[in-house]
């Protein structure tokens, strides 16, 4: 391969990547070729330096891909691809009850069927994030739908069961290939502990009243505040849902890592309030995510102020 | 990828870090440098140098300019940054402590083996 044709190789590789990123890191690697080829220690002739020098350079893919984990180039489609079906969630629920007295079918097997098929696009696009967005709490509806339904799925158990499993190996091997990165780990544990706890709670004899987190909002403003401000908590629900969308796109986006955590903060809280449970343990769905981000944070803030002694 | 090729890997940083320390450099430059110092030991490719350049520079370990170099392609000169300075020392200091330990802790191999004969 001549050096023309590796940076042409490159550039190829590098697709997705914004016009400037692309062209100030060809124009770098070019000028690391141009170095060698007139370096007289590499080599006694041209011939001799070229051959060296490609052979210093690893393969294009190699590092375009190392540039890729870097850059995160195609994070803007990785996002829309997680905050357009959060968005229709409420109308795909909506048309899904419209449906069913006609389709009966059309129940929530066909949301789970949705997020099998985004997820499938996160592994055809070896995109972490949004692999991670949808296999944990994909995993925990599953759960869910077997578990919550009084039986109603349960003779389907022979079909979830391994797409549980196979959705639980997914983000254990996605985890596991990013232990070390801590920011991933506790996003994508977080749908996962706050779910199954709350799957959990659920399943637990209901004892005392249970209640949500807005729902024991909405009871203290009701008795505290005016009417006025009780209708715009009201809407705090689609508050809710933009501010997640938000979150998500900082973390999708965003290269600033302690920016990144906050956003993991507030999506880890957004999904605590969307869970049920025994009122005294309310605070848990608070407590929970902020301490799992904390700790992550402090842990990553460690790490990244030292330089890493295994890569 | 061996325990070896591993800790080599991840001493990248650290290398890359030291050799800053006494010039700002260009990437091919850093490159010649580690070879020159490691007597051809720490040679790596440009397929780890640079992504690991970059990830220095996200970190703020490290900071980049571009220079122009007449007739021919402009180069990015890399300079440590204060952090950068702060996370060598501290990395240089833990792989002090670690290697210290381990050939105290090492027992030598002839030793070892008339002990087990």
């Amino acid at each position: 391969m001549t050096p023309d044709e590796y940076l042409q190789a490159l550039r190829r590789k590098l697709k997705g990547f914004s016009h400037a990123d692309q062209t100030a890191l060809i124009e770098e690697i070019g000028s690391h070729i141009e170095s060698g080829e007139n370096d007289p220690n590499l080599g006694k002739d041209q011939a001799q330096r070229r051959q060296k020098l490609m052979s210093e350079l690893g393969s294009p893919g190699k590092l375009a891909k190392g540039f890729k984990m870097i850059y995160q180039p195609d994070g803007l489609v990785d996002f829309l691809l997680v905050a357009i079906p959060l968005l229709l969630n409420t109308n795909l629920n909506l048309l899904l009850v419209s449906l069913m007295p006609k389709y009966p079918w059309a129940d929530v097997r066909l949301v789970v069927l949705l997020r099998l098929l985004l997820i499938g696009i996160g592994v055809w696009r070896g995109s972490k994030l949004l692999m991670l967005a949808w296999a944990p709490r994909t995993a925990v509806q599953v759960v869910a739908m077997l578990a919550l339904t009084q039986g109603y799925f349960l003779h389907q158990i022979i079909i979830w069961l391994p797409v549980f499993l196979g959705l639980l190996y997914l983000t254990g091997r996605v985890l596991w290939q990013n232990r070390r990165d801590y920011l991933i780990v506790v996003y994508a544990s977080l749908p996962l502990i706050i779910g199954g706890l709350g799957i959990a709670f659920d399943l637990v004899p209901t004892v005392w009243p249970t209640s949500n987190l807005d729902f024991a909002m909405l009871q203290v403003f009701s008795r505290h505040m005016d009417p006025l401000i009780l209708q715009v908590f009201s809407r705090f629900s689609s508050l809710l849902d933009i501010l997640n969308i938000a979150a998500l796109a900082v973390i999708f986006l965003v290269k600033n890592r302690n920016y990144r955590w906050a956003a993991v903060a507030i999506y880890g809280l957004i999904l605590g309030s969307w869970e049920t449970g025994p009122r005294y343990i309310l605070f848990i769905w608070v407590i929970l995510p902020l301490v799992t981000v904390f700790l992550g944070w402090w842990l990553d803030r460690a790490k990244r102020d030292r330089i890493r002694l295994v890569s | 990828m061996t325990q070896l090729q591993q800790l080599r890997k991840g001493s990248t940083p650290l290398l890359i870090l030291s050799v800053l320390t006494r010039e700002k450099m260009y990437g091919y430059q850093i490159m010649r440098e580690l070879d020159r110092r490691s007597e051809g030991y720490f040679t790596m490719t440009a397929a780890l140098l640079y992504p690991t350049l970059h990830q220095l520079e996200a970190d703020g370990l490290v900071e980049s300019e571009w220079q122009n170099n007449p007739g021919k392609r402009r180069r990015k000169y890399y300079t440590i940054t204060s952090k950068g300075w702060k996370a060598l020392a501290e990395s240089q200091a833990d792989w002090q402590t670690f290697l210290t330990n381990l050939f105290k802790t090492l027992e030598p191999l002839s030793e070892a083996q008339e002990h087990s004969g």
